[in-house]
């Protein structure tokens, strides 16, 4: 066997593979594709308003962006005009949990909540907030096995007016049989969040 | 910045997309690089040699995924300076993991020409197209990406052990497929 061309067969496999594992976190675009048209067309007249109000005082209008943001900065989501546009910060994610002398503390919105024993394999901790923008956080956190380090996350994005624009999940369940891990999927049926 | 806005400043020959892409991928390009070599000045040469080679590619190409293409690059250049440097091959984490692959394929059979690796590439593609998302995720980060079971146990919040085994079974599943489909005859 040579090991070079070992390496090589492995290099070479399809693009998409690489792509897909490159992101850890995974987005939930199934989250709401119908509010995400509801969204672009509310932006769309406003995005109008604004322009026309502008180049009436003489001022140029070159582009805009309005972006919604998850916590810590790990999520943005771009109404680009065209459609929603999701970027996941994977390369710089600050989780929302904190482990400390044993226990696993929830650190979201400067919160410092002792979550150790009101989680597990399948009952979530559920928490929200709401931004300055209006836009309400939904965190769901559960445990994947029984160490400490076996949590897990996701976070929910929602504007009152709109309905859901999109979440995403990071260190969950690596059972291959489902799709989701049961803290998950238990999270999800109480906020009303349908795949 | 989005890869479309990246992809545009290097076909507008602009030296900020080489500051734009290593603003975004830098980390894991990186990091794709020092999981291969254990030289910090090897990595870093990787790294620079990646950007310069998608300075020199793009255009003509227009990447789908920019992520993908830069560490790929990068990838492979890591693993020509690993296969080179005879002192890599002594020790290191790219070591276990071919010796980790080496398992998987079936007594008797030999890899040995490109031709080879190229059916071996596509029967890896197949066997990765049938696996759930979270067993290929497990084998493309662990064989392609060359992360250490510690690092994987902590992007999916799991234990160490647990990932061990899981990439056991994903090993012996390959293996089987293999000898069932008789590669590379």
């Amino acid at each position: 066997m040579k090991r070079e061309l070992l390496s090589k067969a492995v290099g070479d496999i399809d693009t998409g593979f690489i792509e897909e594992a490159y992101r850890p976190v995974r987005e939930e675009v199934s989250v709401s594709s119908e509010i995400g048209i509801k969204l672009k067309k509310k932006r769309i007249v406003t995005l109008a308003l604004a322009a026309a109000l502008l180049l009436s005082a003489g001022i140029t209008v070159f582009a805009v962006k309005p972006t919604v943001r998850g916590w810590g900065g790990n999520f943005e989501i771009t109404d680009t005009g065209s459609g929603l546009e999701p970027v996941l910060h994977t390369d710089r994610l600050t989780d929302p949990v904190s482990e400390e002398d044993g226990r696993l503390w929830f650190i979201v919105n400067d919160e410092h909540i002792d979550i150790t024993d009101l989680i597990s394999e399948t009952k979530p901790f559920l928490y929200s907030y709401t931004d300055e923008e209006g836009v309400v956080h939904y965190w769901i956190v559960g445990k994947n096995g029984p160490e400490l380090s076996h949590w897990g996350y996701g976070e929910y994005l929602y504007k009152p007016e709109e309905n859901w624009i999109r979440g995403y999940t990071a260190r969950t369940d690596l059972d291959p049989d489902r799709e989701e891990p049961l803290w998950l999927r238990a999270g999800k049926e109480q906020l009303g969040i349908s795949r | 910045m989005n890869d479309s806005e990246i992809i545009g400043l290097f076909f507008e020959r602009s030296e900020q997309a080489v500051e734009e892409l290593n603003r975004k991928y830098g980390s894991a390009v990186k990091k794709t690089a020092s999981n291969i070599l254990s030289s910090r000045q090897d990595v870093e040469e990787c790294v620079n040699d990646a950007y310069l080679r998608c300075w020199n590619s793009i255009p003509p190409r227009k990447p789908n995924s920019l992520a993908a293409y830069v560490c790929r690059i990068a990838r492979n250049l890591a693993v020509d300076r690993y296969h080179a440097n005879t002192a890599e091959k002594r020790s290191g984490n790219y070591g276990l993991v071919l010796d980790e692959l080496e398992e998987c394929i079936p007594s008797g059979i030999d890899v040995e020409t490109e031709l080879e690796a190229k059916e071996l590439t596509s029967a890896i593609d197949r066997f990765l197209s049938g696996l759930s998302r979270q067993d290929r995720f497990l084998f493309v980060r662990r064989y392609w990406y060359s992360d250490s079971v510690t690092d994987l146990a902590a992007m999916t919040g799991s234990s160490a052990n647990r990932v061990s085994v899981r990439l056991f079974r994903i090993r012996e599943k390959l293996r089987k497929t293999l000898t069932k489909e008789g590669f590379p005859i």
